[in-house]
């Protein structure tokens, strides 16, 4: 045996019982910058308060790594400003700080005025949009009060797309395909017809009371963690009305 | 050895014929770390009532080879903090002794009567590994920070992605695998810290050493292991500036206790097989 046919010692991922059909054709193994952490956030709001949510899991791959990560956060101590976000847990975070940093920012740089939710939404596609070619790999929805006490949503995708109109339901995740389908039936009145009618009279929408938004919101999560391995643990709400924010911690199936 | 410093350490070209520059030029793109390559394996820590206990091996791997086994993981940063290291070694220097020592002697001088708790070392240092992903040149570790912050234990991870998370049992690498239900059978969540003693939480620890050893095979039977304890408030200076008092007991080079390999006669095959 010649010495060269013998392989050099290697740091190969690969196991010694795999096939070595590619060997030759140089293999790159690069960084990758992201990783999934799970987890799922909804949103929905009515006429004069919104609500939103997320389970506190926080996984990578069958990991669970903690049971009480939250993952919606209040944007100051005294404004109606709320921010969800799920995806890659480290940019998810920098991103709720930076928006943290920029609301406080703008209150001391504009005499103690509070930043508006719309403000608020436009400047939070301007940092994920600013990301455009190295992207936040997070899915956030940004929720608040708007200056008429109406409850505004506004969901995102990772380089910041969004409705400068806002929406009455959002959902992103990991269980936001199992979540989705549920708020289009159970906000939207999606293919529910009105029983007079005989089917051919659609329900109109109209706003939910908050009570019925709390327990959608409880029943779109409990499924979700029935589900989804990457869903449950703990359920953190957050309420915002024209009284102020309220947190409420619910428990979700830790299996 | 001529008076060409550059020619120094290189092999004579009247003997070896000329220095072949291909191998060191300096044309092609910088790289920066695509893998690690000296490695240490999993840390474990468990909160308990009063504290936090953190343990890890004292082996440096290089690949499969157990390289060095004198390695010591884990690191005391202030008064208050220990922080355990898994993953690339030098990168582990790197943060040990440029990074944290150097923050530290900062925060000394400026002798404000401040000083740096385990939060804040974990910032800075999660801080610190999401900058270097985000450079597309990562530190290649998980590290744990255990300490003793506002009254209350602390313990919290941070990985070379700058993903970050706490949790009142921690364990890195194969230690997530193996030692994490273990220590989650005894401390589910929060609330149950409460009703850890130190002994008992040492004792758990000590249990997922072994198991690690058992079946980790890039660990070592000789580790070493810190037991941070809060002590009340003591009153420094004159101005009455307060300061929680904090106790960092080490245990090093521990060895493997009451080993019991009874287990392996049975195992056929890679383990689940049973004929």
């Amino acid at each position: 045996m010649s010495l060269s046919s013998v392989e050099p010692l290697s740091f190969d991922p690969t196991y010694s019982f795999e096939s070595s059909t590619s060997r030759g054709a140089p293999r790159q193994h690069s960084f990758n910058p992201y990783t999934d952490n799970g987890g799922t956030i909804l949103g929905i709001t009515g006429d004069d308060f919104v609500v939103l949510a997320g389970d506190t899991r926080h996984t990578s791959g069958y990991n669970i790594n903690s049971r009480t990560e939250r993952k919606v956060y209040r944007l100051g101590e005294d404004n109606s400003l709320i921010l969800a976000t799920v995806g890659f847990g480290a940019d998810s975070k920098d991103v709720a700080e930076t928006m943290t940093r920029a609301v406080n920012d703008f209150k001391f740089n504009h005499n103690l005025k509070n930043m508006t939710v719309n403000a608020a939404a436009q400047f939070l596609f301007t940092v994920l949009y600013g990301n455009r070619f190295f992207p936040k790999y997070t899915h956030c929805i940004l929720a608040g009060l708007d200056k008429d006490g109406k409850g505004r949503l506004y969901s995102y995708d990772s380089v910041g797309s969004y409705s400068k109109e806002g929406e009455r339901r959002a959902a992103a995740g990991a269980a936001s395909s199992l979540i989705v389908p549920f708020l289009d039936n159970q906000v939207e009145f999606k293919n529910q017809y009105l029983p007079a009618s005989n089917g051919t009279t659609e329900r109109p929408v109209e706003d939910l009371p908050k009570e019925t938004v709390v327990k959608l919101v409880k029943d779109a999560f409990t499924s979700a963690t029935e589900r989804h391995i990457e869903v449950g643990d703990g359920l953190q709400i957050i309420t915002v009305t024209k009284d102020g924010v309220f947190e409420e911690m619910v428990e979700l199936k830790k299996d | 050895m001529n008076h060409l410093p550059e020619a120094w350490g290189r092999p004579r070209n009247d003997v070896y014929g000329s220095y072949d520059h291909s191998y060191l030029q300096g044309s092609h793109p910088q790289q920066h770390t695509q893998q690690p390559i000296v490695t240490g394996t999993s840390v474990v820590a468990l909160k308990f009532n009063g504290g936090v206990v953190i343990a890890a091996d004292n082996l440096a791997s290089y690949g499969s080879l157990a390289r060095f086994t004198d390695v010591e993981r884990l690191k005391q940063v202030g008064t208050h903090t220990v922080v355990g290291t898994g993953g690339d070694m030098s990168d582990m220097q790197h943060i040990y002794e440029k990074l944290l020592d150097t923050l530290i002697i900062k925060e000394e001088y400026q002798n404000d009567g401040h000083y740096l708790r385990a939060s804040h070392i974990y910032r800075y240092l999660s801080r610190v590994l999401y900058y270097r992903r985000c450079k597309f040149n990562p530190l290649w570790n998980t590290i744990l920070v255990a300490g003793w912050d506002d009254g209350k234990p602390f313990l919290a991870s941070a990985d070379l992605l700058g993903t970050t998370f706490s949790s009142p049992a921690l364990a890195t690498g194969y230690g997530a695998h193996l030692a994490i239900p273990l220590l989650r059978r005894a401390c589910p969540d929060e609330a149950a810290v409460a009703g850890i003693t130190r002994e008992r939480a040492v004792e758990l620890v000590e249990e997922c050493m072994k198991v690690l050893f058992y079946r980790d095979a890039r660990s070592l039977n000789k580790y070493s292991m810190a037991v941070i304890t809060g002590e009340g408030v003591e009153t420094t200076g004159a101005d009455g500036e307060k300061k929680e008092k904090v106790h960092v007991e080490w245990r090093k080079d521990i060895e493997l206790a009451n080993q019991s390999w009874k287990f392996a006669e049975n195992i056929k095959g890679y383990g689940a097989q049973t004929v």
